[in-house]
């Protein structure tokens, strides 16, 4: 033989033999061991899950912390359970401790989402906006284990209640934009974005989306209602009055939007600013526009005298004659009024409110 | 078959023999190690953890039992596997010529297990570390090793057991190193590194790559934290210096008992632990799950004082009963819990920004270590092993070396030479080594003799020079020097050169900062050796005779006294 054998190695044969022959006998016995010594780790540590699970379930949250800790001291590796015990700590409120577990599951795995998440919502819940942001961030465009879809928009919207509650209102338009994008084919998702987005943001947008909806959903009764909503916020209201009657169309029972729609026909007849108008018919909606603020003022108990003078103008027969210099003057004298209003007058005729809100801004 | 030339490696010197020799030994110490560390889990799973739970009558009574059965053992039966390991281990190095005997291993085994697995306050990796030394031992005396090579075996086995216990490679190396070995020797080293490196490998492959601890990211928020560390740093040193008086006083005390008592003092020992462990349960047995745990900022400060309080005192009373089992994991649940405590108290009361408390566990893990052991480079190292961290290298350096400073002030004899006086033994420390002054070449050598002749010089020249009786250095070649005796000279020819008078072979030349040791090696027969500079060798600027060497050592062991 070459130089690998005991005379070659330079040691006796016999002692080679036992120490290789007592090695690999050892080896063999460790390994059964090691195998029996895993096997039973793994099914105390599950069993003390189990248990732990069984605690949590029943409100038991410490107890339930102490057995997923036991079983995590035994399993040191599992991730479900280091999960465990990181979502039992953030419900019981301890944050410093939930952290360092979380961390460690982030350092395994830094693109898993479930940790980023919740540390946002630590973070959220400690006031440190940007912290909160930027995991929001990273929980969204991590990897989810199951429903990654379902789950990074619930996150998705999550974080926008965040923004939205923090007061960060362009990034709150721009999340709902992003969501808006990712949902190009839910009209239930479309919809609550464009409401929120009415709410937040310029109501264009929202009225844009709400018309994607109606193009891919034309019996979309709530689109249709809210598209109305939102040209009416816009500014737009013979498209809004549009909107309003082709939901009720869609859906004769909603009397919300039927409200909407009545508010909205008032307006459009008592608007004496609306483009394309006659001079004459100017003239004679700012006349109406005087006598409606007049009857609902004197309903919310505002001066006389005041209403006095402005019905003064009104019993006037002779035409004037520049009509529309006179309608100017009367839109003028119906701002006036509507400005001294007492408190909650609005209310009394909201078309009215809405016509003179408008011509106030 | 036809042997070709680059096949046939020949029979291997006994140097590489060694080396192969501590690869199996890893192996060998790795596999005992996981099968110790699996009958421990399976002895506190049978008695202590089972599934109906824990119950108080059985915490209190199980570590008692426990330490009954194994004492039983280790005097009765195997009586070589007493003490806590460290010791008897130097002991085979410096007297017994590396033998430990295999009953040791068996003996170690079986007691330690059996006692650290119901609970004693006491840790696997001393028992891991003589375990590892016997299997070596017995391994070296298989093979037949030489006796200057029995007498390194032990280390290497230590190395391998205690790795493989603390899944800790340099750390181990670094222990055995400083304390067994006590000295820094080339030789041994690499068979040192060898062995640990192979028994973590199987560690590794059967227990998996999980660190000791799962430690969280750390970070040093302000640098005013590092007086922090260094308090807690005065804290671990001033404890284990009070731990350790403890410790002699006890063992003191319990060796004057009758004999009778032996095995009452581990039955009072287990009792009083389970009694503690009823309201501390996490000082019961190793405590790494403790450690864990106090790293995730499980406890509170005052609960981490109160457990390393605890620990403290369960441990001295096991140990002090000579309970079988180890010192390193107490040691580290305890600086743990106190470093974390303080660190915790910091996060209250010091104005500047603190870390998390998971940091001063770490930091305070080492500290009492240092403090009790006087390893400062192991437990360093050990904290950077286990954290896998190189931000935490400052402050475990700042709280290790006060610890360690402190301890050496308060409490002049080390640990483990103090187990082995106590045992009548007087083994060394590399500590003990460090405090001797080497003495070099400089120290003793005389001036260059104002001759120097060159090879052609007569030898008539040169006795009218160096006049009768006297020797002539001469310079053969460039930093090169001979010397002609003598009587060489008086039986030459005068007119003769004094290279033809003798056979001017160069001495072996040394270098000022040499060791005293290996000039003295290079002597040999020659009459001096000439010293030269390193700047310019070629320069002749001293001589060193015998004669100056024992007058440097006779002149040294008078300064010392």
């Amino acid at each position: 033989m070459g130089g690998w054998g005991a005379r070659g190695l330079g040691i006796a044969r016999g002692p080679l033999v036992t120490a290789f022959a007592a090695m690999f006998g050892v080896f063999a016995l460790t390994t059964f061991l090691a195998r029996w010594y895993d096997a039973e780790r793994q099914r105390r540590a599950e069993r003390y899950f189990q248990i732990g699970e069984t605690l949590a379930s029943r409100g038991k949250e410490e107890e339930a912390i102490e057995e997923f800790r036991n079983a995590l001291s035994i399993a040191r590796g599992n991730r479900e359970y280091r999960l465990a015990v990181a979502e039992t700590l953030l419900r019981l409120g301890r944050f410093s401790e939930a952290e360092v577990y979380l961390e460690e599951l982030l350092a395994a795995d830094p693109a898993n989402a479930i940790p980023n998440l919740l540390l946002a919502r630590i973070a959220a819940r400690q006031g440190r906006t940007q912290a909160a942001i930027d995991d929001y961030h990273r929980a969204i465009y991590g990897y989810w284990p199951e429903a990654g879809e379902r789950r990074r928009m619930e996150t998705r919207w999550e974080l926008v209640r965040f923004l939205a509650a923090a007061g960060a209102t362009k990034p709150v338009i721009a999340q709902l934009l992003e969501i808006a994008d990712q949902a190009p084919n839910d009209p239930a998702t479309k919809r609550r974005v464009a409401a929120m987005l009415l709410k937040y943001g310029p109501a264009n947008q929202a009225a844009e989306i709400y018309r994607d909806v109606v193009r891919q959903n034309p019996r979309d009764a709530e689109a249709e209602a809210g598209y109305g909503r939102a040209e009416l916020a816009a500014g737009n209201d013979a498209a809004a009055q549009a909107a309003f009657r082709r939901a009720l169309r869609l859906n004769p029972r909603d009397e919300e939007t039927r409200r909407e729609l009545e508010i909205t026909d008032r307006a459009l007849e008592l608007d004496p600013t609306l483009r394309g108008l006659h001079s004459a018919d100017r003239y004679l909606r700012s006349r109406r526009l005087i006598a409606a603020a007049a009857d609902t003022l004197e309903e919310c108990g505002a001066d006389p005298a005041g209403l006095q003078s402005a019905r003064k103008a009104l019993t006037a027969h002779a035409r004037p004659a520049r009509l529309g210099d006179a309608a100017e003057q009367n839109i003028a004298v119906a701002e006036q009024l509507w400005s001294a209003r007492p408190q909650g007058c609005a209310d009394r005729d909201p078309a009215l409110a809405r016509v003179l809100a408008r011509i106030e801004r | 078959m036809r042997r070709t030339p680059y096949l046939h490696l020949g029979p291997l010197g006994e140097t590489q023999r060694f080396l192969l020799l501590s690869i199996l030994i890893g192996i060998f110490a790795g596999l005992l190690v996981v099968c110790f560390h699996i009958a421990i889990d399976a002895i506190t799973w049978a008695s202590l953890e089972t599934p109906a739970g824990r119950n108080q009558f059985a915490t209190v009574v199980i570590p008692a039992l426990g330490a009954l059965v194994s004492v039983f053992f280790i005097s009765r039966v195997f009586r070589a596997a007493h003490g806590s390991g460290v010791t008897e281990t130097k002991a085979a190095v410096y007297i017994s010529d590396g033998y430990v005997p295999f009953s040791a291993v068996i003996g170690k085994f079986i007691a330690c297990a059996l006692s650290i697995g119901t609970g004693n306050s006491l840790g696997p990796e001393d028992p891991s570390l003589h375990m590892g030394a016997g299997v070596a031992s017995t391994l070296g005396r298989a093979f037949d090793l030489s006796r200057d090579r029995m007498r390194l075996i032990a280390p290497v086995g230590a190395a391998a057991g205690l790795a493989a216990a603390f899944n800790t490679p340099i750390a181990a190396v670094l222990f055995v190193i400083e304390e067994v070995v006590a000295g820094w020797s080339a030789g041994v080293l690499g068979s040192i590194v060898l062995s640990a490196v192979s028994a973590v490998v199987v560690v590794r492959w059967f227990l998996g790559n999980q660190p000791l601890f799962l430690v969280p990211q750390f970070e040093l928020t302000h640098a005013s934290e590092l007086i922090v560390y260094a308090g807690i740093g005065v804290a671990g040193g001033l404890l284990s210096v009070g731990f350790v008086r403890a410790v002699r006083l006890l063992r003191r005390g319990t060796s004057r008992l009758p004999q009778r008592l032996r095995y009452v003092q581990p039955v009072v020992a287990g009792l009083l632990v389970g009694t503690a462990g009823v309201w501390f349960p996490q000082v019961m047995g190793a405590g790494y799950g403790a450690i864990d745990a106090a790293l995730h900022n499980r406890f509170p400060w005052n609960m981490l004082i109160a457990l390393g309080l605890v620990k403290m005192a369960a441990t001295l009373l096991c140990f002090g009963a000579r309970t079988p089992g180890g010192m390193f994991a107490p040691t580290l649940f305890t600086g743990a819990m106190i470093g974390g405590g303080l660190g915790g108290l910091a996060q209250l009361h010091w104005p500047f920004p603190t870390s998390a408390a998971s940091a001063y566990v770490l930091v305070g893990m080492g500290t009492f270590f240092a403090g009790v052991f006087r390893a400062p480079m192991t437990s360093i190292f050990m904290v950077f092993e286990v954290s896998a961290s190189y931000v935490i290298i400052l402050p475990v350096m700042i709280a290790n070396t006060i610890a360690y400073l402190i301890s050496r002030r308060l409490q002049p004899v080390p640990f483990f030479t103090m187990l082995g006086a106590a045992e009548g033994l007087e083994l060394p420390s590399l500590e003990q080594q460090r405090e001797a002054a080497p003495l070099r070449v400089e120290d003793a050598m005389s001036p260059a003799p104002s001759a120097v002749f060159a090879k052609d010089t007569t030898v008539a020249s040169a006795l009218e020079k160096i006049g009768d009786g006297g020797c002539a250095v001469v310079e053969t070649g460039e930093g090169e020097w001979a010397y002609v005796g003598a009587a060489a000279l008086k039986a030459a020819d005068p007119a003769s050169a004094l290279a033809g008078a003798a056979s001017l072979e160069p001495l072996p030349r040394v270098y000022r900062d040499l060791s005293l040791d290996a000039a003295m090696r290079r002597l040999g027969p020659h009459p001096f050796l000439p010293v030269s500079s390193r700047r310019r060798p070629y320069r002749l600027i001293g001589i060193v005779t015998l004669e100056d060497m024992l007058r440097a050592y006779g002149a040294s062991t008078r300064r010392s006294a």
